[in-house]
């Protein structure tokens, strides 16, 4: 299903050496490393945010390495959680749904069932500045997966979370595996939180990556 | 130890004068500029009457406010996209387009006009001026405008396009949206207060745009009058006060506009309830 074979890339200082993985059809993989080492890097690579240098990645058994971000349908939650700034948390979560042209009522249903799982239902109207660090993750969260993808990619899910919230995210993995079961890649360095429900853990080891 | 009362403090009570001073010198010598006008203008209202009721002047008034309108427009159009084409791709030449587009605010204002008068009138391209008739005539006006603006409305959007768009860009493509989409939805709404900023920019460049214009479109009464340009004839002809009142008529027109482009650019979001936990 995903395919890593000698995936190297290098941006400025910072070079990702040639890199391998292989994640089977509904499997879920932890990465794991030490900070610097280029997890986030491997999970953009993915999601074609950063293109590579040498190397191939397959995705669904496809050559991938020149497929546009917009064509992966890998659902992706960044670090960063990058929401979007000028809309509320409903349409946050809702445009995947949008642009790939989901039915008014589809998409309200769809929201409010993430909303549900998530806690989010109070805070729907709200724009993403107004929500804190945890909230706004687990609004990216819900945007990450709500077009059901077949690969979803989560980099570092638990960060800015309690352990409530963590256990939420949790919860929602668990679910997904058990009922549409997508191929699951977690970039974290808590693996702890995952470990129960995760297949296999890849570490990035630090010797392999050299960082300024 | 008593902040009030240290060193420090007497440093950050002369760093805090250095400030005010600047900003009294500088708003007063701006209120002084508006009221050198008033003055002027008030020492003769009979005439300032009669040349504000001059058909020439209202239809310079009207010109100015149309052709500064329709630069603006293409101005942010041309502006935006060149801003968003340069910010997103890397391609050879990008960084030279990038100078180039600076070219404009650097370049003296009469260097613009004749250069555009050169190129329509004195190269190959002057099949071009005889079909569509531009250099002399109303169009010169509006190319003159907007070579500036555009040059601004670029400036402005690079920067925000620079500051926060990629990001979010990119992760809106990895939900399946098209450059469009992204572009349409998530990068314009996002650059809101940029682009009320370029149109202000833009509009107020375009409504004062006096050299390029004079050289491009010529001074003709009633054809291609201007109100910069009739602030210029004014003062040719000795009517100090009349120029006084048309500078008057444009400083009202721009606290008009800069009070819109004030409040539309309030943020709707900022006076919600609601705070992070």
């Amino acid at each position: 299903m995903i395919e890593l074979i000698d995936v190297g890339l290098q941006r400025g200082s910072f070079r990702l050496p040639a890199t391998s993985l292989k994640i089977d059809a509904r499997q879920c993989c932890v990465i794991t490393g030490a900070a610097g080492t280029g997890k986030t890097t491997i999970a953009e690579a993915l999601c074609g945010l950063q293109s590579i240098d040498t190397g191939t990645l397959l995705l669904r058994d496809q050559v991938a390495n020149n497929i546009p971000v917009a064509q992966r349908g890998i659902g992706y939650l960044p670090q960063d959680v990058a929401l979007f700034p000028n809309m509320s948390v409903s349409a946050n979560i809702g445009f995947g749904l949008s642009v790939n042209r989901w039915p008014k009522e589809k998409k309200r249903a769809r929201i409010s069932e993430l909303a549900d799982q998530l806690q989010l239902n109070e805070l729907l109207q709200r724009v993403p500045r107004q929500l804190s660090g945890g909230q706004q993750k687990r609004v990216a969260m819900a945007r990450a997966i709500a077009i059901f993808p077949d690969i979803i990619c989560l980099d570092e899910p638990f960060v800015s979370l309690d352990d409530d919230s963590k256990t939420l995210i949790t919860d929602l993995l668990s679910d997904l595996r058990s009922k549409s079961a997508p191929t699951i890649l977690v970039v974290t360095h808590q693996p702890q939180w995952i470990t129960e429900i995760s297949d296999f853990e890849y570490r990035v080891q630090s010797r392999s990556a050299n960082t300024a | 130890m008593n902040r009030s009362n240290g060193p420090s403090a007497n440093s950050d009570r002369r760093f805090d004068a250095v400030l005010i001073v600047a900003a009294v010198v500088f708003s007063t010598v701006l209120l002084a500029l508006i009221g050198a006008n008033v003055w002027v203008a008030g020492l003769d209202r009979i005439g300032v009457w009669e040349t504000l009721k001059q058909t020439e002047i209202q239809q310079a008034l009207w010109l100015s406010i149309g052709t500064s309108v329709y630069s603006t427009v293409i101005s942010l159009w041309v502006g935006t996209a060149i801003a968003h084409l340069i910010s997103q791709r890397q391609f050879w030449g990008c960084r030279f387009i990038d100078l180039l587009m600076d070219l404009p605010v650097f370049l003296p204002p009469l260097v613009i006009g004749i250069s555009l008068l050169i190129l329509f009138r004195q190269t190959p391209l002057v099949w071009f001026d005889e079909w569509f008739h531009i250099a002399f005539a109303v169009p010169a006006i509006i190319v003159a405008q907007t070579i500036v603006g555009t040059a601004f409305v670029y400036r402005t959007m690079k920067a925000t396009f620079d500051q926060h768009a990629g990001r979010i860009e990119g992760i809106a493509e990895t939900l399946g949206a098209s450059r469009w989409q992204v572009f349409s939805r998530i990068t314009l709404p996002a650059s809101k207060q940029a682009i009320v900023a370029s149109i202000a920019i833009a509009w107020a460049r375009a409504f004062g745009e006096f050299g390029p214009v004079l050289v491009f479109a010529g001074s003709f009464r009633g054809r291609t009058e201007v109100l910069p340009v009739s602030i210029y004839l004014e003062l040719n002809s000795g009517n100090v006060a009349g120029a006084a009142a048309i500078s008057l008529l444009m400083i009202l027109i721009a606290a008009i506009v800069l009070l819109l482009v004030r409040f539309t650019s309030r943020d709707r979001f900022t006076s919600r309830a609601g705070s992070p936990r």
